[in-house]
């Protein structure tokens, strides 16, 4: 599962202790294959027989065991083993509570309370191995994405840039200092939980942007020697450097625009860093969003379940 | 317009009024405007506010002058008439309307949101880039699925099942609901077929709270049920004291599960019974190899009465029974046909054994309708429609001496006996060839004394010699009243008590492939084929080619009568 790069560094849990849940897990799914496999109820293998009910009892132990983890990783002064070895026990019993539960309900399914509660606890576990692959795969992604560099120092950076290029931009026509304002204005680092998950991109509008700027230059180069002056299109700090620049205000501007150009190619590969990285990171913790609150419907299953077997005995 | 602008230059200061009376109030970064907003980020002339008439009297028009965004209350624009309360964000500034005091129109508060030197920070702090700033809360999720499943799937069921049920009664006349309750969610799996009208009423059996299904839950209706020991004294000691209904009938198991089906339900037991306590049991660990022979229930004649006792159909005891008759099955059977009332005729079983109405078994044999068109009752063959009644020897001799005394007296033979439940046949009726009655003479010089030899020379014939004597053992040394004693004859019984064969399951068998009546000569031959013709074609379930047989097959469990549970009866109480 584990690939030698990452898993040393993230899956260490996976091997702690010399595999030592995994062990204990493997022996426990064994017993309780070969304890069904020996038992031969005459009514057929369910979760009303005595290996049926000791079974569902380890079971609903090891589910609460198992949310117990969301309260112990929280406890940092607790001395009751280390939190790597609560995680690893943590996976490797999960994953034997799908043969344990199987087994309990000996494969008798319906539209009942008690089917809800096993599929809630396999959707449970199908997340948590989803976690286990993220945090296989993402990190090292994460850790190549970043080079050495910081999601913070990004960040600074596309706030510089922003600053510069809207400076930038004042001095060329208002046209071109909207556009810049309003790409400033519309920078998308990460937003919504699809933004993240998606790593936002506003590659239309930088595309666009681009597209004017590009136009701009070629019109201005094309535009050398035969320079007239629109005081109705330009602005007065425009008109104004133009005045200074006698050289040629042409020139002048097709520099800036070259000069933006340049600072908004920057700014806009480091956005799209930003949000692969916002998005790397999202994965990594989006299958929390479905394993954490599915094991509290979980649990209200599991009441519900053992509840009604009791109560219509 | 007149417009009074409350300027507020920095946070907690307070704010500088300047009144402004201008047609229109324009909004920059421009040295132009009237408002002046130095950020960069804000057009040199961004927006303006115009007085406007409207249905609702002079409003304040604010319209954007640039392509840069406008942004009211949160909301991007291109223009929009202004409210008291409305925020307008342009760049780090924001423009409040205010109430206007009396002599202004419109009132606006202009304030940084924040220094330019804090922006950043500011900017910085309202990026979301972390998953847990999405509003997607984990514990809130956790919670609202905790509730959405524990709602419906404990609080509702539990509401409901404490509810008064529509009908207490644990019965067959139990008025069953309507429809399914929240409660039908427990349902851990379909009922059996038998019980499947309970599906959505639970407390047929489920009738207390968190205590198992008691046997009165099930003998509510089941009330005719016989027990599994034969004897008070076994059925009251373990396993069977304290046995519950609920130990064997498992239900929410499927449609077919209600009865166990597996062997060891019942190897459980009778594997080894050496160990139960005053039952009489060989071991059966199975059908193939360690079922013992049969146990048939045989007649025995014990004076004039028959009991019946039980021999293994190994032993020498269990090759005859007593009936009480003769009856050559071979003879009857013979492929050569026998002599008939329409000549030579070939008999099959059927020809005598009528199968029952669910053909499971068959009718009894009887005189009157299978033996009496060949075997007639005549005694005199000068008046074959004269026929004895069967099954009353002193009706015969009455009837035969009437007879004759009539005809001596009168010369005519006596009409039939009215109400007389005589033989009837046809008038073709056969009469045996070596019959010498054919032949007789007639009657001359007849006389009582004629008419009494007579009479006694065709009851000798009947009784002992023929029309009785060919299915019947006559005996002579009864009183002088009743000379002549027919031996009596066993009604028949089925000889195996233990299990049930169903004829109709076998209808494609031939009755002689497991019934050895073409070579049987005597009645008392038992003709019930053994074990091993039944191991022919039935092995245990999980046989290679035979067909699989469980117990349950052949053997049911409440096949003893109890009146009374066992529980109920005092330990001394005789066997019914």
């Amino acid at each position: 599962m584990a690939s030698p790069s990452s898993s040393s560094a993230h899956l260490g849990f996976l091997r702690h202790a010399g595999f030592l849940w995994a062990k204990v897990s493997l022996w426990l799914c064994a017993s309780a294959i070969a304890a069904y496999v020996w038992h031969a109820p005459a009514d057929g293998p369910n979760g009303g027989t005595w290996l049926g009910y000791t079974l569902g009892g380890m079971g609903a132990a090891l589910i609460l065991w198992l949310l117990w983890l969301g309260v112990r990783k929280r406890r940092y002064r607790s001395t009751l083993g280390s939190v790597k070895g609560w995680t690893s026990a943590h996976v490797y019993l999960g994953l034997s509570l799908i043969v344990i539960a199987t087994l309990h309900c000996g494969f008798q399914f319906g539209l009942n309370i008690h089917t809800l509660a096993y599929v809630l606890m396999v959707l449970v576990v199908a997340s948590g191995i989803w976690g286990i692959l993220a945090y296989d795969r993402l990190p090292a992604r994460i850790t190549q994405l970043r080079g050495g560099s910081t999601r913070e120092a990004w960040v600074e950076e596309v706030f510089d840039l922003n600053e510069q290029t809207i400076k930038l931009a004042d001095q060329m026509t208002p046209a071109v200092h909207q556009r810049i304002v309003a790409s400033a204005e519309k920078l998308k680092l990460g937003g919504s939980l699809r933004q993240q998950w998606r790593g936002a991109v506003n590659s239309k509008d930088a595309a666009a942007l681009n597209t004017l700027l590009k136009e701009r230059a070629d019109t201005l180069l094309r535009e050398r020697g035969s320079q007239t002056f629109d005081p109705t299109a330009q602005s007065t700090v425009v008109f104004m450097a133009g005045q200074l620049q006698q050289a040629g205000s042409g020139e002048a501007e097709a520099l800036h625009v070259q000069q933006l150009l340049d600072l908004l190619a920057r700014r806009n590969e480091l956005v799209a860093r930003i949000n692969r990285d916002i998005g790397l990171h999202a994965r990594l913790q989006l299958w929390l969003l479905f394993h954490v609150p599915m094991s509290l419907g979980l649990l209200a299953a599991l009441i519900a379940h053992v509840v009604s077997v009791f109560f219509y005995w | 317009m007149r417009v009074l602008l409350h300027t507020i230059a920095q946070a907690g200061a307070p704010a500088t009024e300047t009144p402004l009376d201008l047609p229109t109030l324009r909004l920059g970064r421009g040295s132009d405007q009237d408002v002046l907003l130095a950020d960069l980020r804000v057009a040199l002339a961004h927006a303006e506010i115009t007085p406007r008439k409207s249905l609702l009297g002079a409003v304040a028009h604010i319209e954007a002058k640039a392509r840069l965004p406008l942004w009211i209350n949160g909301r991007q624009t291109s223009g929009d008439d202004l409210r008291i309360g409305d925020v307008i964000e342009l760049g780090r500034y924001r423009l409040t309307v205010l109430k206007a005091r009396a002599g202004f129109e419109l009132a606006l508060q202009l304030e940084e949101r924040f220094a330019a030197h804090d922006e950043r920070q500011q900017r910085r702090k309202s990026l979301r880039m972390d998953l847990q700033q999405v509003g997607v809360s984990k514990r809130g999720w956790a919670w609202g699925l905790f509730l959405a499943v524990l709602i419906p799937g404990l609080l509702l069921p539990l509401w409901f099942a404490q509810q008064p049920p529509a009908s207490a009664e644990i019965s067959r006349e139990r008025t069953l609901p309507s429809g399914p309750g929240f409660d039908i969610l427990w349902n851990s799996g379909p009922l059996s077929s038998a019980h499947h009208a309970l599906q959505n009423d639970c407390k047929a059996c489920h009738v207390e709270p968190f205590a198992q299904v008691s046997d009165a839950s099930c003998t509510g209706c089941h009330s005719e049920l016989g027990n599994h020991a034969s004897s008070i004294e076994v059925a009251g000691q373990p396993p069977f004291a304290g046995q519950q209904c609920t130990d064997c009938h498992r239900e929410h198991n499927g449609l077919t599960g209600l009865t166990p089906r597996e062997d060891a339900a019942c190897t459980s037991c009778h594997a080894d019974p050496a160990d139960r306590p005053g039952a009489k049991l060989l071991p059966v660990k199975d059908f193939t190899h360690s079922h013992p022979a049969f146990a048939l229930s045989l007649a025995r004649q014990d004076g004039k009465n028959f009991v019946w006792k039980e021999f293994r159909q190994d032993s020498p005891e269990a090759k005859r029974q007593d009936t009480g008759l003769k009856f050559p099955h071979d003879l009857h059977l013979s492929p050569k046909g026998i002599a008939g009332p329409d000549g030579n005729a070939v008999l099959e079983c059927d020809s005598c054994h009528t199968p029952n109405a669910d053909r499971s078994g068959f009718l009894p044999t009887q005189m009157e309708t299978h033996c009496a068109s060949c075997h007639r009752l005549d005694f005199d063959a000068a008046a074959p429609d004269h026929e004895l009644p069967h099954g009353k020897p002193e009706q015969v001799v009455r009837i035969v001496r009437d007879y004759y005394k009539a005809l001596a007296l009168t010369g005519v033979a006596p009409p039939l006996p009215t109400g007389q439940s005589t033989v009837k046949t046809g008038p073709d009726a056969r009469q045996r060839p070596d019959d010498p009655r054919a032949n007789a003479p007639a009657p001359v010089g007849r006389t009582v004394a004629w008419a009494e030899a007579r009479a006694e020379t065709a009851l000798r014939d009947v009784f002992e010699r023929r029309t009785c004597f060919y299915c019947h053992a006559v005996s002579t040394d009864g009183p002088p009243e009743a000379r002549w004693q027919i031996a009596p004859v066993a009604a028949p019984q089925t000889a195996l008590k233990g299990s049930a064969f169903p004829h109709s399951a076998h209808s494609t068998e031939n009755c002689t492939s497991c019934h050895a009546a073409e070579t049987s000569k005597h009645s008392e031959d038992v003709l019930l084929p053994d074990i091993s013709s039944c191991r022919e074609c039935h092995g245990d379930t999980g046989a290679m080619t035979e067909t699989p047989t469980t117990c349950q097959s052949c053997h049911g469990y409440h096949s003893h009568p109890l009146t009374a549970p066992v529980a109920t009866l005092p330990p001394a109480a005789p066997a019914p």
